[in-house]
């Protein structure tokens, strides 16, 4: 399907349908470009990286961070996507009043095993030029953690491949260090 | 892209909950809701020419409908140019017609050309529309596709001005190729 000729709803279509049921509550769709995307059902060793990474932020408190696991980023008007993880500012009311958008990001974190070619060649342009300050992949496949970082019209300036003996940092809170063979371990 | 595809109810719904404004012109084509640009001058001249042609012929053989969907499965109702169906006394008011329904159907082609003939036609033909005709302004000539089968059509004549068309189900209707593809 020539994707320029896909009709592109906007944010509002995109809640409306949630709101009348069309898009079932458990449903995992996000809106990117325009376009409802189908997220595929999380796998367990996907679940587990998730949980284990939140593990090693533990530290941040709530006047440095808000945790996000999964829930909406407003990138702008036609694209709203799920990220896995993200570390974004402090907010009084955890953002309740109005999504997170991308200056409210210090670290988006993708955890990826089939979706690797879609997080990295559909999402990670789009979160470089929204502006996102610093994305990882979580690489399950390889067993690596991808930093990207200076963000731009096109996506990342620098990307940085971390295997297991490596330690990731977000540049937001250098004192943080994820062991990178701790993230896969099984 | 795992774009999420809506069924036909669905997309009616879409124009329920004023997510599609009741004038808007999209079809849905597997599933995705698909935006119909503003036809060209030219593109308008050759369906209204097309309209006159087809509509003008009595004897109650066919309905001409122009703009108006085809249902074609549970996730495709595309809106063709025009087509020549089977006359109904109800003239489809309680659904829109079916491949089964339609002698010939015809997309006129200039800008969205490779739309027409990469997703529109293989869809046409494996949903068992008997014959279609994409008229198509950018070589000026009319494609004319017969013999449907699951991957689209075993049959494809390209047709000039200076040529006739026909459609299979009623050969004595002649139109001159080139009243329609001539500028």
């Amino acid at each position: 399907m020539p994707i320029q000729s896909a009709h592109r709803f906007t944010v509002s279509d995109y809640y409306r349908m949630g709101e009348t049921g069309m898009l079932r509550p458990d449903a995992r769709v996000e809106l990117l470009d325009g376009k409802i995307i189908d997220m595929s059902p999380i796998g367990l060793p996907h679940a587990a990286v998730v949980k284990n990474l939140v593990h090693f932020f533990r530290l941040l408190d709530r006047d440095q961070c808000v945790f996000s696991i999964q829930d909406p980023l407003r990138l702008d008007d036609r694209s709203e996507p799920q990220p896995d993880l993200m570390l974004l500012k402090p907010s009084a009311n955890f953002y309740a009043s109005h999504p997170p958008r991308p200056d409210d990001v210090f670290l988006l974190v993708e955890v990826s095993d089939s979706t690797l070619e879609f997080d990295r060649e559909e999402k990670l342009p789009r979160y470089g030029r929204a502006g996102i300050t610093e994305v990882w992949i979580a690489n399950l496949i390889d067993s690596t953690v991808e930093v990207y970082r200076e963000p731009h019209f096109t996506g990342y300036g620098s990307v940085t491949i971390l295997q297991a003996c490596d330690k990731a940092s977000p540049a937001a809170f250098p004192e943080i260090t994820v062991n990178v063979a701790s993230v896969f371990k099984r | 892209m795992p774009i999420h595809r809506f069924t036909v109810p669905e997309y009616y719904r879409l124009g329920e909950i004023g997510v599609l404004h009741p004038d808007a012109k999209v079809e849905l084509l597997d599933g995705q809701v698909v935006d119909i640009p503003p036809p060209t001058p030219r593109h308008a001249s050759v369906v209204t020419r097309l309209i006159q042609f087809f509509g003008g012929i009595r004897g109650g053989r066919w309905l001409a409908s122009s703009k108006n969907p085809v249902h074609l499965d549970d996730y495709s109702e595309p809106v063709p140019d025009l087509m020549l169906v089977k006359t109904l006394e109800n003239f489809y008011v309680n659904g829109h017609p079916r491949p089964e329904d339609v002698f010939l159907l015809i997309e006129v082609g200039d800008d969205r050309l490779d739309y027409d003939r990469e997703e529109k036609l293989p869809r046409y033909g494996r949903a068992g529309i008997a014959e279609v005709w994409i008229v198509n302004l950018v070589d000026r000539t009319i494609e004319v596709y017969r013999d449907p089968h699951f991957t689209g059509y075993g049959s494809a004549t390209i047709l000039h001005a200076g040529d006739k068309a026909s459609p299979a189900a009623f050969p004595d209707v002649v139109i001159d190729v080139a009243s329609l593809v001539q500028r």
